[in-house]
């Protein structure tokens, strides 16, 4: 599949970008998404008016001007924790599929360069952890480390390792396999040159498909638990616990389901749509083809 | 051939025991246990009885075992087929997974098909088409059924029900063989959602994988041919395509079992998924063990499937 | 007919309607019909002698009799079931229940005292575990013995006041003798055979309990009902969807509906009536007084003051409660303090200012600076919402707690080792509605559910006395004197906030049903019956 080896060099970033505004609308709306997103997890300070915790107003009041998004079964502004509510979840997002894909694809990477035992035996330990259903694996993580919003990026951390390790694991294979890098050997390359030159570069288009396509897969996966009682603690303005809560009153509070609703689904929208552009722009086979 | 056969299935074993290790070990990670939980949630005994009742449970039930000897004991029994009796249900686990298996694959195979039905046309059309409107269209269709968390759907689809029909789905089980309308009218709600969502990812491979192959020199070349657009996209394009996007469903519907808990906690299908998430929070460890088991031995087997299947549609294919 | 004479005819209708009161009471019970309900979780196992959760008692209410029983008809009196009548001697130590002769179990066979002192012996043998009827009957009852076939007779250690309730509870059920030497224990379907009204049908596990009606039930016409069906239903949305969807005809279960739930409901049926009720559950927060900073009096006696229970009710219990009160007037009567009483002490007095201003004060006096605490919780229902108050209304002393959520059953662990330092909300279901309850549980040395390990030999002799006065009116004073000892010492690690309440509705089709005193009891639906 990965088989051909024209590396994506940091050089090409620029060229990339251009074409990706103008040959990927969809891409480009995703990014601006995801641009804006992060602008308000930044600002959520300044943005929001109230603290995400403030239970000092009366519950279920509908949308108006003082609660643009009304309040919650204790009396929390809506919109204060839906912007901090960005600033969680693109943390958690964030900094767990950073830490697990990246921790996952040296580990994938590493393994399959030194192949032999070390790269079977990983591979079994791969195996043995994906064979595990992820929700019961993430709700017995949960019960075990306890509840905080740390210790579900840990449990996020555990779900995504073994994912990028048997997908970057299989890039690597392939590189290492390739009559390239037979070529660079033959010709005496040495084996950091090697590693950065070509292994790196190759894996790297992999990597960044997998962190962007799975940002939105640990925020998703993050409000489910908290549906099963394995997330967040609920007082956090995690989107997720949000909807937990309010689908406990969606008649009588709609609000409390659509605005996080909403939210969350923009993000990963957003995320997806961006997730797409860069694999077509970044996958060297098609950049020959587009159009 | 045979060998790799056989060699797969002997990686199998070490990844089966390996996970089934796992949660072994997590589970005791796990503040509580069984004991704590029978006495102190009552809270009605008086403190010094108390511990004296939790050391007789735990006694009775060999949790003062090292874990290495309890997992000996108990993956002994396990390749006899004897998964010990539920801490909760005081009844053999055997009998919970005859009773809950079927179920759950029942739904595992519906979200299946449903999703396959609708993602994979959904795909072709999209690369046949690429970046044209109806692209456009069937991708934003695609990821939408993405972007809400399952049990938001859920809980809309059953909210939705009840306000414009008055209606819910059965809330008792019937077994398709009992009453296949009964049945299908309770599960094609979890069915649906679940396919809904992870129809995306499908059609968003199928999609790329097409892509990916119909820029293939031979593609051109059979276009040159002159064959007929459809043969060259659906003969040539759609069965090579296919590999990738087996592997990935492969994958996905391994691990609907435990995927679908969040469905069949809210439609209320007393399937695995709700029995094993009972278990944790109950700490009935023998419960837990079986279930993640068995979804492991299917999440496993199905990838073994796969894999042959792969190699035997592509033999250009080695694996290393 | 002309219209002059249709006109007299309606008004005399009308007259007639409204000059004979109750006209709906006095319709007659109609037999037929299934009732339909739920259950919030599954019960897994059966035995109900041996099992505490609310589900295994609801599952089996109605296939078993108790010697004993909540009246049906008036769940506040007590009344016999297997029992036509009884006696007590004249030392209170020994009662002697005549059993009704006739009876038979579901599988034909007939019904003794040997079956009753089969089950008691079984209930309080000590070796067996049963928390909910042995351990109120273990401490009072010294052994059960058989006179002739009909007549059981029950030695207490003492004489107890609190026996006839206990006894009459749900959990305190007659098994039969050939079963129990059958199946060991009554955990299988197979095993629930009983006297009750009805016969147990069928548990698809996970999804549905059924019962159907006992053709050869000792009460000759009873029960009206052809059956009853309990579903399975996990999760308040499906419950809720049930409800409003017509597939269930009460709510007489844990949990309770919310204000909201209940507003949702009257929107979208009208032939329901939906009131609100005690469920005989007793709301608590814990501080533990083995650790800093609980284990310094002053900072104890600051929490009980600053804590604002009439808040905690209005918004975390949307005004179903009863704030303050260690005894809920409309559950124990006289035993309670009277509320205008209660309402004046310190801690529960409003305005609150003064009593603020006093905590604020105790806590300065140790920590100058205010103090961090770590506040812990269960992550079930709304406690989470509940420990925010809490933490919210202390931030005003100095006191700065960080909210800690335990999953439910680590949760359990935590508090039964002491590992916490203050537990937000902890709610107790009373399994028999008596006042010695409460204070056996969390407030004596020796209480299950004495988290905060409060040790004054004060409240238990004062607990002691009063659970072994016979007398009515000395008992009333043993307990009015223990709850003033209790607020006078304000320092308690147990905190009373307020008995809980709840929404509940009933299908209007369902005539002759009565909510028991707890929510374990009356649950057997044996005079119910469905209109039309």
């Amino acid at each position: 599949m990965y088989g051909s080896i024209r590396g994506f060099t940091m050089r090409d970033l620029p060229v990339a970008l251009g074409r990706l505004l103008r040959r990927q609308p969809l891409g480009a709306a995703g990014g601006l998404i995801v641009l804006a997103l992060i602008l308000v997890a930044l600002l959520a300070p300044r943005l929001a008016p109230h603290g995400p915790k403030d239970a000092a107003f009366a519950p279920y009041l509908p949308p108006s001007a003082e609660f643009p998004m009304g309040t919650d079964q204790v009396g929390r502004d809506v919109m204060s924790r839906v912007i901090w509510g960005a600033r969680l979840s693109l943390y958690v997002g964030l900094v767990s599929v950073v830490f697990g894909i990246t921790a996952g694809s040296l580990w994938g990477a590493v393994t399959a360069y030194l192949g032999g035992a070390a790269d079977t035996g990983s591979q079994r330990v791969v195996d043995a952890v994906m064979a595990l259903p992820p929700i019961i694996l993430a709700l017995a993580l949960m019960a075990a480390l306890g509840q905080s919003v740390n210790n579900v990026i840990l449990a996020l951390v555990v779900l995504l390792t073994p994912t990028a390790a048997r997908t970057i694991r299989s890039v690597a294979l392939g590189v290492v396999a390739s009559p390239y890098m037979e070529a660079a050997r033959a010709v005496g390359a040495s084996r950091w040159r090697i590693i950065c030159r070509h292994l790196i570069p190759n894996c790297l288009a992999a990597y960044i498909v997998l962190v962007t396509t799975n940002v939105s897969y640990a925020i998703v996966v993050e409000a489910s638990l908290s549906f099963i009682g394995a997330g967040a603690p609920p007082d956090e303005p995690s989107w997720g616990g949000m909807l937990t809560a309010g689908i406990q009153a969606l008649e009588t509070a709609p609000w409390m389901v659509f605005f996080p609703g909403l939210t969350i689904s923009l993000a990963v929208f957003g995320l997806n749509l961006f997730g797409d552009s860069i694999r077509d722009v970044t996958d060297p086979r098609l950049r020959g083809g587009l159009g | 051939m045979r060998s790799y056969v056989v060699r797969r299935l002997l990686l199998f074993i070490p990844a089966l025991i390996g996970a089934s290790m796992l949660i072994f070990v997590l589970m005791r990670l796990v503040p509580g246990d069984i004991a704590e939980i029978l006495v102190y949630q009552t809270g009605s005994e008086t403190s010094g009885v108390q511990q004296k009742q939790i050391q007789q449970i735990r006694q009775e039930l060999g949790l003062n075992q090292p874990v290495a000897i309890q997992y000996l004991s108990w993956i002994g029994g396990a390749v006899r087929g004897d998964f010990g009796k539920s801490y909760t249900q005081r009844r053999p686990v055997w009998d919970i997974l005859r009773e809950r298996f079927p179920r759950s694959m029942e739904l595992a195979i519906l979200t299946l098909a449903i999703a396959l039905v609708w993602a994979i046309p959904l795909g072709v059309i999209s690369a046949v088409h690429q970046n044209r409107p109806i692209d456009y269209l069937a991708r934003l269709a695609s990821l939408s059924g993405l972007s809400l968390p399952l049990f938001v759907t859920g809980a809309l689809i059953l909210y939705g029900l009840v306000r414009v029909f008055h209606w819910i789905p059965p809330l008792e089980f019937v077994p398709f063989s009992e009453s296949p309308v009964e049945n299908l009218k309770q599960l094609i709600w979890p069915a649906l959602a679940q396919a809904y969502y992870i129809s995306a990812p499908i059609t968003r491979l199928t999609r790329s994988q097409m892509l990916e192959v119909i820029r293939q020199d031979y593609v051109r070349t059979a276009r040159a041919k002159g064959l007929a657009e459809r043969a060259v996209v659906y003969r040539h394009a759609l069965r090579n395509s296919l590999l990738p996007v087996v592997t990935f469903v492969g994958w996905w519907g391994g691990r609907l079992l435990g995927g679908l808990v969040i469905m069949e906690i809210i439609f209320v299908v007393p399937g695995m998924g709700t029995a094993l998430v009972q278990a944790v929070s109950q700490r009935d460890y023998p419960t837990v063990q079986a279930m993640v088991f068995v979804m492991a031995l299917v999440f496993l087997v199905v990838n073994l499937l796969v894999d042959l299947v792969y190699v035997w549609l592509d033999p250009r294919i080695h694996y290393a | 007919m002309t219209t002059k004479a249709r006109r007299i005819l309606a008004a005399l209708a009308l007259l007639t309607a409204l000059a004979v009161p109750g006209v709906e009471a006095q319709d007659k019970p109609r037999p037929g019909g299934i009732l339909t309900w739920f259950d919030y979780g599954d019960p897994g196992r059966l035995d109900v002698h041996a099992e505490s959760p609310l589900v295994v008692q609801q599952a089996t209410a109605g296939v078993y009799s108790g010697v004993l029983h909540y009246d049906p008809d008036d769940p506040s009196k007590i009344a016999g079931d297997l029992a036509e009548r009884w006696t007590v001697s004249p030392d209170g130590k020994t009662y002697t229940f005549y059993l009704r002769k006739g009876v038979k179990w579901h599988d034909g066979q007939p019904f003794s005292s040997a079956d009753v002192k089969a089950s008691f012996d079984r209930i309080l043998n000590p070796e067996f575990q049963s928390p909910k009827c042995g351990a109120s009957l273990k401490p009072m009852v010294a052994g059960v013995e058989v006179i002739d076939a009909n007549i059981v007779q029950f030695k207490l250690k003492f004489p107890a006041a609190p026996f006839l309730p206990s006894l009459a509870s749900a959990w305190c059920r007659v098994a039969a003798k050939h079963i129990l030497a059958k199946y060991g224990d009554l955990n299988q379907p197979e095993a629930q055979i009983g006297t009750g009204p009805f016969k147990f049908k069928k548990y698809e596990r996970g999804s549905v309990i059924e019962w159907e009606k006992n053709p050869n039930y000792f009460i000759p016409g009873l029960p009206y009902l052809d059956g009853v069906k309990q579903f399975i239903l996990v999760g308040g949305p499906t419950q809720l969807a049930a409800a409003k969807a017509s597939k269930i005809m009460l709510w007489d279960a844990w949990p309770p509906m919310r204000k909201t739930q209940a507003d949702e409901l009257a929107r979208a049926r009208q032939d329901v009536d939906i009131y609100q009720a005690s469920i005989n559950t007793i709301f608590l927060v814990y501080l533990n007084s083995q650790k800093p900073p609980f284990n310094n009096p002053d900072l104890r006696r600051a929490v009980n003051l600053a804590i604002d229970r009439q808040e905690l009710v209005a918004k975390a219990l949307e005004g179903a409660g009863v704030p303050c009160a260690i005894l809920d007037p409309k559950l124990s009567g006289d035993l309670a303090l009277p509320l205008d009483e209660v309402n004046k002490v310190p801690g529960c007095r409003q305005p609150k200012d003064g009593d603020i201003a006093e905590a604020k004060k105790l806590v300065e006096k140790h920590y100058p600076s205010g103090v961090d605490i770590e506040v812990a919780v269960r992550s079930v229902g709304n406690y989470v919402d509940r420990a925010q108050l809490v933490i919210a209304q202390l931030r005003k002393i100095g006191i700065r707690g960080t909210l800690k959520t335990h999953e439910s059953a680590a949760g359990y662990a935590a508090w039964g080792k002491g590992d916490f330092t203050m537990i937000a909300t902890q709610d107790r279901a009373m399994d028999v509605n008596d006042a010695s309850g409460v204070f056996h549980i969390a407030y004596t040395t020796e209480g299950g559910s004495n988290y905060g390990r409060m040790a004054d030999p004060k409240v238990d002799e004062l607990a002691e006395r009063a659970l072994k006065e016979s007398n009515r009116d000395k008992r009333r004073q043993a307990y009015w004197e223990l709850q003033r000892y209790i607020f006078s010492r304000g320092d308690t690690p147990t905190i009373a906030v307020a008995w809980v309440e709840g929404w509940f509705f009933t299908d209007k089709k369902l005539r002759n049903y009565k909510p028991g005193l707890t929510t374990y009891d009356n649950n057997t639906f044996m005079k119910v019956w469905l209109s039309q």
